[in-house]
């Protein structure tokens, strides 16, 4: 009997192994309100000079962008990016200081992660305006306003519901498990945080619609492609245990489809490659010897009257 | 040579570059005979009657023949003196007046002018003359030279000239010994042959293919024999205009001197003395004929510097400059190669050669280039820019690689995230690599120890052991 045919005798979960992570998924569950705020609340009563949900995401593409230029982990982007939207939702932020805001939530997310980076680079580098002190005092009111950290407790992200998933998955069948890739699903999950119409839901709603489009995308289209019954059960297979987790989180029905429709809009646009909506207003600096050679070059003189080629006649200016 | 002398030539901080160079005149390799007679002063064109005026003009161009030594600032003052009116005279003269130009004075002005321009130009006083440091020798001859070239000039653009009366005197003889001119080393000289050669070859169709031949010519013993020429730049601002009046489609004669001459003009070590009226023609020819891109790019390519930042710096102008006048079409042919060296100039320890590369992210044309075609370029660029983001020394270039990462993830972000995610991959096989190659070291340094144990020297060092 192969593989294959034995998954078809659905085989029950380790029911043993399947406690510590049911424990794990409890316990997320109930600070997950705690973590994901309603983002919503950026709009209420938005006045000109303040940060709106747009400014937001573009924030939070800067600490994507952070996380890869610091090569640092995964962790330290999703824990910045909760502080962040902790903060803007809990403090109505006005724009002008939202970019020291932005890498102090990344100073925090290091911190968290135990990570060292250089504190005058990340000033210098993103281009903030601000100094390591405004940032470390920011850092400290960021803290001090959220009220979140008791002793090493860590905050629960998106990411950490995503990979609790994943270990049920593990436990039904490590094969499950291997077809998505780790680094790739939490990039994905990142592009998801980036767009506010996503980071709204919750964290355990939006993870698992990460996993429902994923598993659509690859196991319904492998199926379609090899025309194999097998994966076709595979397939439904995944969707009753997404559909089980959607029943063990209380997760709406609307809500999941509302969430669904938006991470599929969103993925689809990144996976073709579209052009960011955000554009953050980059200084160039250079030296005054490339700019001034950068100039010369188109100016360096008047050039002599263009001799037409089939004709004896040029422009009767005297000499140049 | 003696090792000394070599040394003191190929040393960069010799005391020749520090020495304070004086400026100093030279005189032609011609000299006045002292036996000749003196000049006396002629009437005034303007005071004899019209009917006379012809016959005067000929004999005071005559007398404008005679050269004089300059080198002795005291010798035939009046001579000196009676010259330099009479060829103010004739600046004058040529210029208001109408009807001056009969037929029988041409022969009588190019004589004059021959005279008085062609001569043979002397070596340099200093034979390691560096065009780019040390100041030029001048012609001490200038106060006659220059109101002799003003007068040709007046002569060429008189409206009186007739090219067809000209044409008998101004033959290519005459063209050749002018061309030959543009080597003198004083700079003002060149600026009026320039613009006397370009009237020369505006109203002489005849003689246009015959200039253009010998520029050829110059320009390749220039490039291939002896890589001294002062005069290049000045040449190429003629062909500047010329190429800008090229009818189209282009000659495969100009297609072939933009490849086998213009590229590789590029090579010469002081380029940076004509580099920007070499780009000005490069340019022109491609707003001329877009499909010479790809040759023009590829030779610039094969050319491009190894060792010398200056002339790097250069080519990444004119690349820029290529870049702002291409069509896209032509971009997707050259984009690969082009990147891959734009990649290795923004790796550069050399600051300003890293810096002028990442200025192409400050033109707009360009950026959009990229943009359409990013799925191709972002890969060629991304790993030179993550590496050096970590380990350039210049923390202006770091801010630039930042600056130009993040509008790559702007472009497209899922690209960006794959080849941070191929990089890294790649960065942890080598390190692997690296991991393996040092153990094996070990293990053999090891092994070689385990031979050397003292029961293996010992036998080693038993003279019976060496029968």
């Amino acid at each position: 009997m192969d593989q294959a045919s034995k998954r078809r005798g659905r085989p029950l979960p380790d029911a043993i192994n399947m406690k510590p992570i049911a424990f794990n998924l409890e316990e997320a569950l109930a600070v997950e309100a705690l973590y994901r705020p309603n983002l919503l609340v950026i709009q209420q009563d938005l006045k000109p000079w303040e940060v709106s949900l747009n400014s937001r995401d573009g924030a939070v593409q800067i600490l994507r962008f952070l996380r890869i230029w610091f090569d640092v982990p995964q962790n330290v982007f999703f824990t910045a990016v909760t502080y962040l939207d902790l903060f803007l939702s809990r403090m109505k932020v006005q724009e002008k200081y939202l970019n020291c805001a932005t890498i102090s939530c990344f100073y925090l997310g290091v911190n968290k992660e135990n990570v060292n980076i250089d504190l005058n680079q990340l000033v210098t580098i993103s281009q903030s305006k601000c100094s390591v002190s405004d940032m470390l005092r920011m850092a400290g009111i960021i803290k001090d306003k959220l009220k979140v950290e008791t002793g090493n407790q860590r905050l629960t992200t998106s990411a950490d519901i995503l990979m609790i998933y994943l270990d049920i998955f593990d436990c039904i069948d490590p094969l499950y498990r291997e077809k998505f890739k780790i680094e790739e699903l939490l990039t994905r999950l990142e592009v998801l945080l980036a767009d506010n119409y996503c980071a709204f839901f919750r964290s355990s709603t939006l993870a698992l619609c990460l996993l429902k489009f994923e598993i659509e995308q690859r196991m319904m289209t492998e199926a379609i492609t090899r025309k194999s019954v097998i994966l076709f059960g595979e397939f439904i297979h995944l969707l009753a245990k997404i559909r089980d987790i959607q029943v063990t989180c209380k997760i709406k029905t609307t809500d999941l489809v509302n969430c669904c429709n938006n991470v599929s809009k969103v993925l689809k646009q990144y996976d073709n490659q579209d052009r960011s909506k955000h554009s953050q207003n980059l200084m160039w600096r250079f030296s005054s010897s490339t700019l001034g050679r950068g100039k010369r070059h188109r100016n360096y003189h008047r050039p002599l009257d263009t001799i037409q080629e089939k004709s004896q006649c040029f422009s009767k200016k005297l000499r140049a | 040579m003696s090792t000394t002398a070599f040394v003191d030539r190929i040393d960069p901080f010799a005391k020749r570059s520090l020495k304070k160079k004086t400026k100093k005149s030279q005189g032609s390799s011609r000299y006045r005979n002292s036996q000749d007679v003196e000049l006396q002063p002629l009437p005034l064109l303007k005071d004899v009657p019209a009917s006379e005026q012809e016959d005067l003009f000929m004999r005071k161009l005559r007398q404008c023949c005679v050269a004089f030594d300059f080198m002795d600032p005291v010798a035939d003052l009046k001579g000196k003196e009676v010259k330099r009116c009479t060829l103010n005279e004739l600046v004058d003269y040529i210029t208001g007046g109408r009807g001056v130009l009969t037929e029988p004075v041409y022969p009588e002005i190019i004589k004059m002018i021959s005279a008085n321009l062609f001569r043979t130009l002397p070596p340099s006083e200093n034979p390691d003359f560096d065009p780019e440091e040390d100041d030029p020798t001048l012609e001490a001859s200038w106060p006659h030279l220059q109101l002799v070239y003003e007068f040709f000039l007046r002569f060429l653009e008189s409206s009186d000239f007739q090219p067809t009366i000209g044409k008998r005197v101004i033959d290519q003889k005459f063209v050749l010994q002018l061309l030959e001119l543009f080597d003198s080393e004083d700079p003002r000289e060149r600026d009026f042959l320039k613009t006397v050669l370009h009237r020369i070859y505006g109203k002489f169709l005849g003689l246009r293919a015959f200039i253009r031949k010998q520029i050829n010519n110059i320009f390749l013993r220039f490039v291939y024999e002896t890589e001294h020429f002062n005069g290049v730049g000045e040449l190429l601002e003629i062909l500047g205009s010329i190429i800008n009046g090229f009818a189209l489609p282009l000659k495969a004669e100009h297609k072939q001197f933009l490849v086998k001459v213009l590229i590789p003009l590029h090579k010469v070590k002081c380029l940076s003395l004509y580099h920007a009226q070499l780009a000005y023609c490069v340019v022109q020819f491609l707003e001329k004929d877009p499909n010479l891109t790809e040759p023009v790019v590829r030779g610039l390519l094969k050319y491009w510097p190894k060792t010398c930042s200056q002339k790097e710096v250069m080519f990444l102008g004119e690349i820029e400059e290529v870049l702002d006048v291409i069509e896209p079409s032509q971009f997707t042919r050259i984009q690969e190669p082009l990147f891959r060296q734009i990649s290795k100039c923004v790796s550069s320890p050399h600051f300003q050669v890293a810096e002028r590369a990442l200025y192409f992210w400050n033109n707009e044309y360009i950026m959009s280039l990229m943009e359409e075609n990013n799925n191709v370029i972002m890969p060629i660029m991304f790993p030179a820019l993550y590496r050096i983001s970590k380990e350039h020394w210049n923390q202006t270039i770091v801010a630039l690689v930042y600056n130009v990462l993040k509008t790559f993830m702007e472009m497209n972000s899922k690209l960006f995230d794959e080849l941070t995610v191929s990089y890294k991959a790649e960065r942890q096989k080598e390190k692997k690599r690296e991991k393996e190659r040092d153990e094996l070291w070990k293990k053999l340094a090891e092994l070689e120890i385990s031979h050397k144990s003292p029961s293996a020297l010992q036998h080693n060092s038993n003279p019976s052991s060496k029968k």
